[in-house]
């Protein structure tokens, strides 16, 4: 191991507990070390033999902050500067380390079945969005290129058919085809855009939709303390979103 | 020595080192192992907490195309030095109770 293998080794070592602004402290505290001892003659490999593996360094420096932290916890000194050292998420599981313990044969279940849920619907909405945009894209390209192919079609044919001595009647029947070419395809193109834009209009304003999002943001920010009103809230919420929409 | 005792030293002699001139973590390294051993990774937490409770303060000066962070000792660092010199006469008191307690001596004899 060379000394920029051994930096980088702590710093990820002590970003996976600390805040990035500290972590880059202590990083930038030992890189000046190891070259001032370095500068001073001690051999690369000696400095990092006497500093050990990098892995135990950095857990002794996150060590060092969690004892200071819990000291002045007890001794009821807030040291905001102190606290926001270590990443929020460690103190909260430390704290609740004994219920999150307890609860986890039912919340990690749970909480898979929840997560794979959410991805499954993120993921069929995705899909759903995304193949209805492909297919409508490609209808409506491919009708706008059909629909340019048979206007040229009506315009050079015909001048084609002149130039060979082709009769009237035959001309005029190929005008015909290409004109029904051209007004079919014209047809379809303005019908998918038309379509395409009523129906994203009346998924996005459906009643059932907002009913959806009604319920939702009821059971999300209902109050709990909130006497009795909840079945009157509840209809009275129904009602109002089926007059408005 | 007692790591919580030899914890509270260690603040005592960088703040005390300090007060001679401003230095940086390699050479405070050096001049408190004189007086104490210490390591590197021993003087880094007393460091960073001194800074945090704003007894030193920093600054960066360029050293051979590298940066090097000097420490400087400000006034409420100076202020708990002179506590610590207060409190010293207490812990002398302490001491002298505790080797006189041993009538032979034979405790005062291992600690000179």
């Amino acid at each position: 191991m060379n000394k920029y293998q051994f930096i980088n080794e702590l710093k990820k070592e002590l970003l996976l507990r600390m805040t990035r602004a500290e972590a880059s402290k202590a990083v930038q505290y030992y890189v000046e070390l190891i070259e001032d001892r370095l500068e001073s003659g001690e051999s690369e490999a000696l400095v990092l033999e006497n500093l050990g593996s990098p892995r135990l360094l950095a857990h002794r420096i996150i060590g060092e902050f969690l004892e200071r932290y819990e000291q002045d916890k007890q001794e009821g000194v807030s040291h905001k500067k102190q606290l926001r050292v270590l990443k929020g998420r460690e103190d909260f599981f430390k704290n609740n380390m004994v219920l999150i313990l307890a609860l986890s044969p039912i919340l990690l279940p749970l909480a898979i079945a929840t997560l794979s849920i959410a991805f499954a619907l993120v993921i069929t909405a995705i899909a759903l969005f995304f193949s209805i945009g492909v297919a409508v894209i490609a209808v409506f390209a491919s009708m706008v290129v059909s629909f340019v192919a048979f206007s040229i079609g009506l315009v050079a044919y015909p001048i084609f058919m002149i130039t060979t001595g082709a009769s009237g009647s035959e001309i005029i029947v190929v005008i015909g085809f290409f004109l029904a070419g051209v007004g079919l395809t014209g047809l379809f193109a303005l019908g998918t855009y038309k379509l395409t834009r009523l129906l994203f209009r009346t998924i996005y304003t459906a009643a059932t939709f907002r009913r959806i999002r009604a319920r939702v943001d009821e059971t999300l920010f209902v109050q709990p303390n909130q006497p009795q009103g909840q079945g009157q809230g509840q209809l009275h919420l129904e009602q109002t979103n089926t007059s408005g929409s | 020595m007692d790591t919580q005792l030899k914890k509270g030293i260690i603040d005592i002699l960088t703040l005390a080192t300090l007060r001679r001139s401003n230095s940086y973590g390699y050479q405070l390294v050096q001049d408190i192992s004189n007086v104490m051993p210490i390591n590197e990774s021993t003087l880094y937490p007393v460091l960073r907490r001194l800074e945090a409770q704003g007894m030193v303060t920093t600054y960066t000066r360029e050293h051979n195309s590298r940066l090097r962070k000097y420490y400087q000792l400000t006034q409420s660092g100076l202020d708990r030095l002179q506590e610590f010199c207060g409190e010293w006469n207490q812990m002398q008191r302490i001491y002298n109770y505790i080797v006189n307690s041993d009538e032979q001596g034979g405790l005062e004899k291992s600690y000179e």
